[in-house]
């Protein structure tokens, strides 16, 4: 029924879990299996010890799992497994369950809860076992599956991606999988498929994805336990068109790499030769889940405090500079000398002190006052490149040069919506004139249009590039060449003219940097 | 010039929907419809709150608006006017500009007003006698009470005039009620409310700033009592207003409360609220002045029932030091209302625009009021008001005494044979306290305190002020308040 390569990779991976005792440390195979659902193959140990990490903290943290696999129409069930485990979430063997034992109605799938506890009642009863936790699929979840495993083996990660968000949203969307107790994590997928209501989650990927540059990374990811190896790549194979990502998960003696008494730096310093990376990062694997934990502990519809929140956290983390995360090679801009020198002419560039409360008050601030409680901003990402004689006298051109629209609804400082609007709907008879018309016609649909945000693809290209790929990097000029776009109605504008940009317009690019930075940075610790 | 309401035949709907559009629309309908308002060939001029140029709920809500406009447009009216004066020091053109107004209005089918004429000097540089000249055009002198208002003509000369308002939280009146939104159809120079300059007792203790400031009101609303008012709390600004504030909420009740009488529909919000009215001073003085009816039986009440919608919001802070600022102790003396209003905004904008320039800046002492109890160690002293500074002339605090020791014997000499026992005497002397800022004027002008702060801190000490101080500057330019002000808005 299941797809045989996935069945035959499960397996193999039920096998090694079955031979590793509780206790047991580290148990290295030369053998190596696929991470289920994707081509990305590890080893054996590596998942394991993912699941064992991960699965108590995302999924449940109770053993014995029961798979189920009920008809379409919720009226007969098809299949069911197993799965005892020693530990939460190490799935070591699986046992055909018997039919008999349980009995499905069909509004099982609707009230998961009581279809739970008779499961649990009868399987106390006939078997004396128990489970913590059920997966239910619907037939047609298992054929999505199977479609979703044809020959993943030789796609690029990035066109996985796009497979796997399809696969997930198809299976929410119709759903046709419940997981009984229901881990927050998939609360929070279901809730953002919700929330994106209609949009195709591969949709907000194919916007996201091209605007990163072509990058050449290493993660490490700290532990006491098990330091993991993660290689991003964003790069041109032969002769191809365009770039692919490339993802390796390893250990360090894949690498050859024997961790006794090395630091974080020393250990970053060799992987980065072994993968001949850009840059290479250390992280601790700690930080990492309590933020993902926090992440998806938030409603989705989120409340810009609590996003404010997550911002603060992520900025505090980013001024740990050696403290909870580390970079090889080291950027120059932690250069004392430098940051003298910078500080001489007007300029506090002390990236460790990074006003994490400040920054995220300012945003607030800003945004609030100028948009308001209740907000409709319409977004429109351009792609100016594509044409190269462009009339930017009126808004004709952004008929050509539009590549998507968003329009984002806020109410009460909450985001409670996101719509796609076709470019069809909005450029009908070709005539544009002013944005007043965008305005005029989409505050039919929708209410009033508070703002309409333009922003060309090649500066959010160089903003990802310059201040998040290279966010330590020492480049003045590239950076504020980027920041000078901001002035350049061609790639960013604010219509109506708010008094911020207004300010940006007005104001030269040091100027305003050296109006900002004392904000952005702090003049002394607290 | 004044119309007299006919408040026997008071009508008020409460109103219920899912979207401020539809409640509205719902509202007048249930009312009789549009027609009962507007007749065919009317010139209608609509006041709605436009405060600053900044997001929703400072102004009214544009989709509320544009429904009523509709409306009137369907009633056959023949020329739909909107508009109202701004925060003082902001023009009108500037607030059109920033939001792009003029256009959006003239899409909708309507004319926003520059009242103020800030579209007409913009444009070109005028003498003073010209200034003049436009301003006698467009503006009548119109005498109330023995005091002398400006009012645009053209909303005098209106067939009908209707009132959209925003319910906000206020800190003066608990809330923002139409009779309130109506002051604004005079310049802020016309609001304003003479100050006390002989520091007189009795101008604190009879509050004469509150009771000037109501008698005012309804003497500008007698000018031109609306046809039509609407109270807009689908959305409501709750806990800091009326202006978008760090501890602003924005409380979604989905009711607006529709009426014939600007009285009788701020008494029912009023209600709906549960607000007392014996506190809301403003409605009590319409009653006395017979320009409405505070007993809701006499009202004719359509739609929802009171009872069925309790409605409880925050309200602004009663005493500014629960305004809470960080680094920032609040003493308050006796204050009259202008004072407290002035000094609530000031902290408000405080709390929210200038959390690190308080951080850079601790141990400040705010003293507002008569008298305010003396603060002890702080670093920075600031005196909101005339009251504030006259009355603390003599106060500890403006002398510091600074404890010299002082060697009997040659010190250098001292030094150099180090040697031990030498006598010290102990001098004090008392110097001019330089750490206080005085913010005069009774009350104070919030903008002119910006400026002050911003002397006195010193640019390097307010990261967050002088960022802002820049934005500001964007929205008022000083050749336009310098027109304003021969104008007679400002």
């Amino acid at each position: 029924m299941i797809n045989k390569k996935f069945q035959k990779n499960w397996l193999k991976i039920l096998n090694y879990n079955s031979n590793i005792e509780l206790g047991d440390k580290f148990k290295l195979v030369d053998d190596k299996v696929r991470i289920p659902l994707t081509p990305i193959e590890v080893n054996p140990y590596l998942l394991y010890y993912l699941f064992e990490t991960l699965y108590p903290k995302f999924i449940n943290s109770q053993q014995n799992i029961l798979d189920i696999i009920i008809s379409d129409d919720g009226k007969k069930i098809i299949k069911s497994y197993l799965y005892k485990t020693k530990k939460a979430g190490i799935h070591e063997s699986i046992e055909i369950f018997p039919h008999d034992i349980i009995k499905v109605h069909k509004k099982d799938f609707e009230d998961i809860e009581r279809f739970y506890d008779r499961i649990l009642g009868g399987l106390i009863k006939k078997k004396g076992a128990r489970v913590s936790s059920i997966r239910v699929f619907k037939e047609k979840a298992i054929t999505y599956i199977n479609q979703h495993c044809i020959d993943i083996e030789d796609l690029p990660f990035d066109m996985l991606l796009l497979k796997f968000l399809d696969l997930i949203q198809k299976l929410v969307k119709q759903d046709l999988f419940v997981l009984y107790p229901e881990p927050k994590i998939f609360r929070f997928l279901k809730d953002i498929i919700n929330f994106l209501n209609g949009y195709q989650l591969n949709s907000l990927f194919k916007i996201f994805y091209p605007l990163l540059p072509e990058f050449n990374i290493s993660i490490i990811f700290g532990s006491q336990e098990l330091i993991i190896i993660l290689h991003l790549q964003k790069i041109f194979v032969s002769k191809s068109e365009t770039p692919y990502l490339r993802l390796k998960l390893m250990l360090p003696n894949e690498l050859d790499i024997n961790l006794d008494g090395l630091n974080e730096n020393e250990i970053i310093g060799l992987v980065r030769e072994r993968l001949q990376t850009d840059n290479t990062y250390f992280i601790n694997q700690r930080d990492v889940i309590s933020l993902l934990t926090e992440l998806i502990n938030l409603p989705v519809n989120i409340r810009e405090e609590n996003l404010l929140l997550i911002l603060q956290k992520i900025l505090f983390a980013y001024r740990s500079f050696e403290k909870h995360w580390f970079l090889r090679p080291k950027p120059i801009i932690y250069n004392n000398l430098l940051r003298f020198l910078l500080r001489i002419i007007g300029f506090n560039l002390n990236l460790r002190k990074l006003s994490h409360w400040a920054i995220p008050d300012l945003i607030s601030n800003l945004f609030e006052s100028w948009f308001g409680l209740n907000s409709k901003i319409l977004l429109i990402i351009s792609d100016t490149e594509k044409y190269k004689k462009l009339n930017l006298n009126n808004f004709n051109y952004l008929e050509k040069v539009t590549d998507y629209m968003l329009l984002f609804e806020i109410e009460n400082k909450t985001l409670v919506k996101i719509n796609s609007i076709a470019k069809e709907d909005l450029f009908t008879n070709g005539e544009i004139g002013s944005l007043e018309s965008i305005r005029d016609k989409l505050s039919e649909k929708y209410g009033f249009l508070s703002s309409i945000i333009i922003i060309d693809k090649l500066l959010l290209q160089n903003l990802i590039k310059h201040f998040v790929f290279e966010h330590s990097e020492y480049a003045p000029i590239s950076k504020i060449r980027t920041l000078k776009m901001l002035k350049k109605q061609k790639f960013f504008y604010i219509f109506p003219e708010l008094p911020l940009y207004k300010l940006i317009q007005k104001k030269g690019t040091i100027a305003l940097l050296k109006l900002v930075l004392p904000i952005l940075i702090d003049k002394h610790e607290f | 010039m004044k119309e007299q309401s006919d408040i026997k035949n008071t009508e008020v709907a409460i109103v219920k929907g899912d979207t401020p559009k539809e409640t509205v629309l719902k509202g007048i309908e249930i009312l009789g419809g549009i027609h009962k308002f507007i007749e065919e060939g009317d010139q209608v001029f609509i006041k709605f709150n436009l405060c600053l140029p900044t997001g929703f709920p400072t102004n009214t809500n544009f989709d509320v608006l544009e429904s009523l406009i509709a409306s009137c447009k369907k009633a056959g009216a023949s020329k739909i006017y909107a508009g109202s004066f701004p925060f003082k020091g902001i023009s009108i053109d500037t607030i059109s500009n920033l939001l792009n107004l003029k256009d959006y209005f003239s899409n909708i089918g309507a004319e926003l007003v520059f009242i103020d004429n800030s579209n007409v000097f913009k444009e070109k540089n005028f003498k003073k006698d010209q200034l003049n000249e436009i301003k006698n055009k467009s503006f009548s002198m119109v005498t109330i009470n023995e005091k002398e208002y400006l009012v645009p003509k053209i909303i005098t000369e209106s067939d009908k005039f209707i009132i959209v308002n925003q319910v906000n939280v206020n800190p003066l009146f608990k809330l923002n009620l139409s009779l309130l939104n109506s002051y604004s159809i005079v310049s802020p120079k016309y609001q304003e409310i003479g100050s006390n300059e002989n520091l007189d007792n009795d101008y604190i203790s009879y509050d004469q700033y509150k009771n000037d400031l109501i008698s005012n009101i309804l003497d500008v609303f007698t000018i031109k009592q609306p046809n039509l008012v609407i109270n807009d709390f689908f959305y409501l600004l709750e806990s800091a207003g009326p202006y978008i504030y760090r501890d602003s909420n924005l409380k979604k009740t989905g009711i607006a409360v529709i009426g014939n009488n600007a009285v009788s529909v701020d008494l029912i919000t009023l209600k709906l609220l549960n607000i007392d009215i014996q506190d809301y001073d403003l409605i009590l003085a319409a009653n006395q002045r017979g320009l409405g009816i505070i007993d809701p039986q006499k009202i004719n009440l359509l739609g929802e029932k009171i009872e069925d919608n309790n409605i409880i919001i925050d309200l602004c802070v009663s005493k500014l030091k629960d305004i809470n600022l960080k680094n920032l102790l609040v003493n308050s003396g006796r204050f009259c209302s202008g004072c407290y209003k002035q000094a609530y905004h000031l902290l408000n904008f405080m709390k929210t625009y200038m959390t690190k320039d308080l951080k850079y800046n601790p141990n400040n002492a705010f003293l507002v009021g008569q008298n305010p109890l003396e603060p002890e160690h702080f670093k920075n002293i600031l005196l909101f008001g005339d009251c504030a500074i006259k009355s603390t002339k003599n106060s500890n605090f403006r002398k510091i005494e600074k404890i010299l020791k002082k060697n009997t014997a040659n010190q250098k000499k001292s030094k150099k044979l180090k040697k031990s026992g030498s006598q010290k005497k102990e001098k004090i002397k008392v110097k001019t306290n330089k750490k206080i800022l005085e913010l005069p004027g009774c009350p104070p002008d919030i903008l002119d305190c910006l400026e002050l702060l911003i002397k006195y801190y010193g640019k390097k000490n307010l990261p967050n002020l002088s960022f802002y101080k820049k934005i500001l500057e964007t929205i008022v330019n000083p050749k336009e308040k310098e027109n304003l002000r021969v104008m007679g808005v400002i």
